[in-house]
């Protein structure tokens, strides 16, 4: 598993520098990989559309995408986007390990 | 007297007065009566100033021949006639037939005539005043009566009170001239949440004007539950009213219709006073939609307007007894002073009245008799304005612009989960503005606005044009079409925004696009 560990704003901009992280990721051999939105401060529709485009890949390459270090607020913003579906959430790094371990 | 063959007299006949006007003069023909056909005197007619200027019973031969009364009191078989003067004012005349017996009329007769006529005169008089008094009571009596019948007709039709809505404060104030000038006002219930709001003047008086006035009441009720646009409701009235109406009448109306949970506001008007609308911030500016009044002719078009009533703004409508309203130094009061007045005043709508009232008296002065009906109808949107800004459009402003909005409602006592919803619902609004404004306006700004409306934060975000299509014809986005790489991945403003405020509302005319995001702040968020 790669974590990706995003910093800052997480907006529409964000998009070209995450699907790099992800080719980068993929060429590494990843099958697995973790968002990690810990440390970010602003994440809007803009950038959650990044993060779907992400999984839209993901599905294309037969990968798996997981999702972490999101606050209960943004938690709510994926819940209700209907995105926890497709990415499934956990609530740290070793968690999502746990999960794939098991 | 008994050998006096008959008797002739004729009493001036006086005008009927009206109330308040000139005293009354004499009626222009004077009318000769007795057994035999009366006689009419004409005022200009010659024997009248041969009377008047006669000492004692003058032989009817006599008689200047060129007086068309004397001509027919001869042709009646008249002799004598006896001028009955008062106080050098001729008030009747004894005319007398052939004295019985064949003689003529003795120094003895016309000395007892004369003396009869001395007396006569002043009781004649006397009496033509007790006359003239009671038929100006009556008249006035009548006069009276009628104006409380228009009185109570027109008060019958006018509103008890206006309706409530949540967040609308909304007065009327109505108080008629002594002799009733027409005004009306109304609120009509309409479906989806809108409120049909009238005020007009029938140009004239009492029961007349009052029964004009309630068939344009009745008409406008029935056809605002028929259409929707106001131009189209004053045209059709008016279709129905030509006929109704006499010639010489007709009736200014303006009609709007408010959308209760959006506040907008749709206009026309068939040449009534414009309304104002005062902003939350104090500006004053006249709504002005113009049209021919009602009743005038057939074939009138007006043309709807719309405006936005923001928390905060009120909408003043008034007749132009306010207007028109005179003070000492016969100076009106007048739609400039009006509009000075409306930028001085804040507080409900009810107060604003009141102000209004209170600078009308200090206006006119003490003894001031009202010249006309003064009619107010002010309607106020519940809320203050906690921020007002612009911003450029350029994707990050939106940061520090909802960064601002936080600050200015910290007050309000809003919770923690609920400012982190604000804050990305707005980002969301204020995105989508930058992103979706009108391509051809770049350098128009986009506004951001936040009032304090009792329980309620409301952020409106207004831009030139947008994403009208996204707000009014929302459809929620196919996540899996986003993720198959079917559609664009991006497209959730508007679905977010639904989602994370309590409210959201999309107003849209030919120009902006504002999109109101509310929050609910007590008890909790």
């Amino acid at each position: 598993m790669v974590v990706l560990d995003l910093h800052g704003d997480v907006t529409a901009s964000a998009q070209e520098p995450l699907l790099d992280a992800y080719t980068e990721a993929t060429e590494q051999g990843a099958r697995t990989i973790l968002l990690n939105f810990q440390a970010v401060e602003y994440l809007n529709s803009g950038g959650i559309a990044a993060v779907i485009a992400l999984i839209s890949r993901a599905r294309q390459s037969d990968q798996r995408l997981l999702l972490t270090g999101l606050t209960p607020h943004y938690q709510l913003i994926f819940d209700i986007m209907g995105l926890t579906t497709y990415a499934p959430l956990f609530e740290s790094e070793d968690a999502a390990r746990t999960f794939l371990e098991s | 007297m008994s050998s006096m063959a008959e008797s002739w007299y004729w009493l001036r006949e006086r005008a009927r007065s009206i109330v308040n006007g000139p005293r009354p003069g004499p009626e222009r023909v004077a009318r000769a009566r007795a057994t035999g056909p009366p006689v009419d005197i004409a005022p200009d007619d010659p024997i009248v100033e041969y009377l008047l200027h006669s000492t004692a019973p003058v032989d009817l031969r006599s008689v200047p021949t060129d007086s068309p009364a004397g001509a027919s009191l001869r042709g009646a078989g008249m002799q004598l006639l006896v001028p009955l003067v008062n106080q050098g004012e001729l008030v009747g005349v004894l005319s007398l037939g052939r004295r019985r017996g064949d003689t003529d009329y003795s120094h003895d007769d016309l000395r007892l005539l004369s003396s009869l006529a001395a007396q006569a005169a002043p009781a004649l008089r006397v009496a033509q005043l007790v006359r003239e008094q009671r038929a100006e009571v009556e008249a006035r009596a009548q006069i009276d009566q009628e104006l409380q019948v228009a009185r109570a007709v027109q008060q019958f039709f006018l509103p008890r009170e206006p309706p409530r809505f949540s967040g609308w404060e909304l007065s009327a104030h109505y108080s008629p001239a002594r002799a009733v000038g027409g005004d009306f006002y109304d609120f009509i219930l309409l479906s989806n949440g809108r409120l049909g709001i009238v005020i007009g003047d029938v140009a004239d008086k009492g029961v007349p004007a009052a029964l004009v006035m309630s068939a344009t009441r009745s008409i406008l009720r029935a056809t605002a539950q028929q259409l929707t646009d106001p131009a189209e409701v004053l045209s059709r009235v008016n279709e129905h009213l030509v006929p109704e109406t006499p010639t010489h009448m007709f009736v200014t109306c303006m009609y709007a219709v408010l959308d209760v949970s959006r506040g907008s506001l749709h206009y026309a008007n068939a040449g009534h006073d414009p309304p104002f609308l005062r902003s939350a911030s104090g500006e004053v500016t006249p709504l002005i939609a113009r049209g021919l009044p009602l009743g005038v002719m057939a074939g009138v078009t007006y043309q709807s307007h719309i405006t936005e009533v923001r928390p905060g703004d009120h909408i003043l409508l008034y007749s132009d007894g306010l207007l028109e309203a005179h003070d000492q130094r016969r100076q009106m009061f007048g739609f400039d002073r009006l509009q000075q007045r409306l930028t001085q005043h804040a507080g409900g709508s009810g107060e604003l009245i009141a102000y209004l009232l209170g600078e009308l008296d200090q206006f006119v002065g003490p003894g001031w008799e009202q010249e006309d009906d003064v009619t107010l109808v002010a309607l106020k949107r519940a809320g203050a304005l906690l921020l007002e800004f612009t911003l450029p459009r350029k994707l990050g402003e939106e940061r520090a612009a909802v960064e601002r909005i936080v600050q200015a409602s910290a007050g309000l006592g809003i919770e923690p989960d609920c400012i982190e919803r604000l804050k990305s619902a707005t980002s969301e609004a204020i995105t989508n503005a930058i992103e979706h404004s009108d391509a051809n306006r770049p350098d128009a700004s986009i506004s951001v606005r936040a009032y304090a409306i009792t329980d309620k934060l409301k952020i409106a975000i207004t831009s030139p044009g947008g994403p009208a299509a996204e707000g009014t014809d929302f459809q929620v986005p196919d996540l899996a079409a986003k993720v198959e790489g079917r559609e664009n991945p991006r497209g959730w403003g508007m679905f977010l925004m639904r989602h994370l405020a309590d409210d959201v509302n999309v107003i849209t005319d030919t120009s902006s696009y504002t999109v109101e995001l509310s929050f609910i702040t007590r008890p909790a968020c």
